[in-house]
């Protein structure tokens, strides 16, 4: 509406422009907060139990929301990446995975590898798959009576769980569910780690002499740069907007915490990941050896759910797909959920989208 | 005076559609930019200069603390990682003997499980033969001349 009193001064423009200020102002607020680590977020917050530990793998155990006699028979397992922390399971309370699978009557155990040391550079994929799991899977059957159990793995936790199912079929593992699985390295212009990896260009024998194990860091920083320009601009602009909106800030918060609670990736496992996986594609050619045996994918031949994430740019859904073809499982799902690779599980849409789907199929398997 | 339909009512409103616009063109134009390979070249350039200035260095230092800490009679860096790992070793043996236990306490209550069921036939068997034995449970027993006594 125009001033009558001045015409041409548009007085609408004014308040809005007013009311611009006033948000701005209430923003930089909640902005310096943020910034001087006054504002924090409670992250990680379901009760748990510690129920074995060995070198710096730790299972943990959580306390069940519901009465034994209404539980699920089949504990779930959790197992997450060697990059990052698993507490994105766990984010924060009313947007927590482990919460939710609680409260629908699931044992829910995760299995976090820890933060590997100058002393873990050795570490390979098969001590991590074949010796730490088992072992971890080993206990958390003796602290649940169950001889069976479920298998969660997500992104690299899901090559582990992968490798591990196909090579320990009498092991009790009842259901497999792999969330943003890196299996297939195929299609090098899927994504592109594939070219940045390559021997041509990455020295990757050369920087693990010089730093023992890949920093997280740098995975970070590769992981970023994947999409710099939401990562090193869009994010804070969204933030910017927003900052007048404890909840967006609260989940903004929750979500950076864990993207910059970093954990080195141990060295050998690393150089493994570089090339036996994206350089080799072993695991899908048939090729892959652990503890002397030969990674056969249809092996497998439990109930499978293979969830992928529709705007998955770190893992791009043809390296998680393919698999689908490969299993020995008659019972088998592809389930594809609209997000990104942590999105689908840890946004704030992954309680509609997601974890409702992944409880239907488990639940029917889990009695 | 009738609002000009092209006057803006929200100012900010215009500096956020350029703005967003900018972004999806920026974000595009960046994307493409990192998945070629002269992006992968230069960052692969990138580190190997790191590694042929800094790794040098790192050496000469690892290597002088190493023995400076020797002659102070200190443990060095190495003299740490191998303790850490004899650490782990020791872990991964009690891991191991705590299998064992599980094991065993899981057979022993298999083997408990079973002996019950075993106790609970013998007293059931037990109990059937004694009611058994009551005399007017007895059967009839049959004397030299064929008849019953």
């Amino acid at each position: 509406m125009t001033n009558t009193k001045y015409p041409g001064f548009d007085s609408e423009a004014l308040l809005k422009f007013r009311a611009e200020i006033e948000r701005f102002a209430r923003g930089a607020q909640r902005g310096a907060q943020l910034a001087t680590g006054k504002l924090q977020t409670k992250i990680a917050q379901t009760p748990k139990e510690t129920v074995w530990t060995l070198n710096k793998a730790t299972l943990y155990h959580y306390y069940p929301h519901v009465p034994a006699e209404q539980r699920h028979r089949v504990p779930l397992l959790l197992v997450f990446a060697l990059i990052n922390r698993p507490y994105i399971f766990d984010l924060r309370p009313g947007n927590s995975f482990v919460e939710f699978m609680l409260q629908r009557g699931y044992d829910v155990y995760l299995l976090d590898w820890g933060t590997a040391g100058p002393e873990d550079k050795h570490l390979r994929f098969e001590d991590y798959a074949l010796d730490l799991l088992p072992r971890a899977i080993r206990k958390l059957k003796a602290h649940s009576g169950s001889r069976e159990f479920s298998l969660l793995g997500w992104c690299i936790g899901a090559t582990l769980v992968t490798i591990y199912a196909a090579l320990r079929q009498h092991d009790g593992l009842k259901n497999l569910i792999l969330l943003t699985a890196p299996l297939d390295f195929s299609d090098r212009s899927a994504v592109p780690y594939s070219i940045w990896l390559d021997s041509e260009y990455f020295n990757v024998d050369g920087l693990l002499n010089a730093v023992d194990n890949m920093p997280g860091e740098m995975i970070d920083w590769g992981n970023k740069m994947l999409k710099p320009y939401e990562n090193f601009v869009g994010s804070y602009v969204r933030l910017w907007e927003n900052l007048d909106n404890p909840s967006v800030v609260e989940s903004w918060q929750a979500m950076n915490t864990w993207v910059t609670d970093l954990t080195p990736f141990a060295g050998a496992a690393f150089r493994e990941w570089v090339v036996w996986f994206y350089r080799e594609n072993r695991l899908m050619n048939g090729t892959l050896q652990m503890k002397g045996q030969t990674v056969d994918v249809s092996k497998i031949t439990v109930p499978l759910l293979n969830v992928i994430a529709t705007a998955d740019h770190i893992v791009p859904n043809v390296q998680s797909i393919s698999i689908m073809d490969r299993v020995g499982s008659t019972d088998k799902k592809l389930l594809s959920v609209q997000g990104g690779h942590i999105g689908i599980m840890a946004g704030s849409g992954a309680r509609k989208r997601t974890w409702p789907q992944i409880d239907e199929w488990l639940a029917a398997r889990s009695d | 005076m009738a609002d000009n339909p092209n006057s803006p009512k929200d100012p900010m409103q215009a500096w956020r559609e350029m703005r967003d616009a900018a972004t999806e063109q920026w974000a595009k134009a960046m994307a493409e930019f990192v998945g070629t390979e002269s992006f992968a070249r230069s960052m692969g350039a990138y580190i190997d200069a790191y590694l042929a200035t800094a790794a040098p260095y790192q050496k000469a230092i690892s290597e002088y603390m190493e023995a400076m800490l020797t002659r102070l009679n200190m443990p060095t860096r190495e003299d740490v990682i191998g303790l850490a790992r004899r650490l782990t070793n020791v872990e991964t043996r009690l891991d191991d003997l705590d299998a064992r236990l599980d094991e065993i306490d899981s057979r022993f209550a298999d083997l408990s499980t079973k002996l019950d069921l075993v106790l609970r036939a013998v007293q059931a068997s037990g109990a059937a033969a004694t009611e058994m034995d009551q005399p007017q449970n007895r059967p009839p027993r049959r004397n030299a001349k064929g008849t019953h006594s």
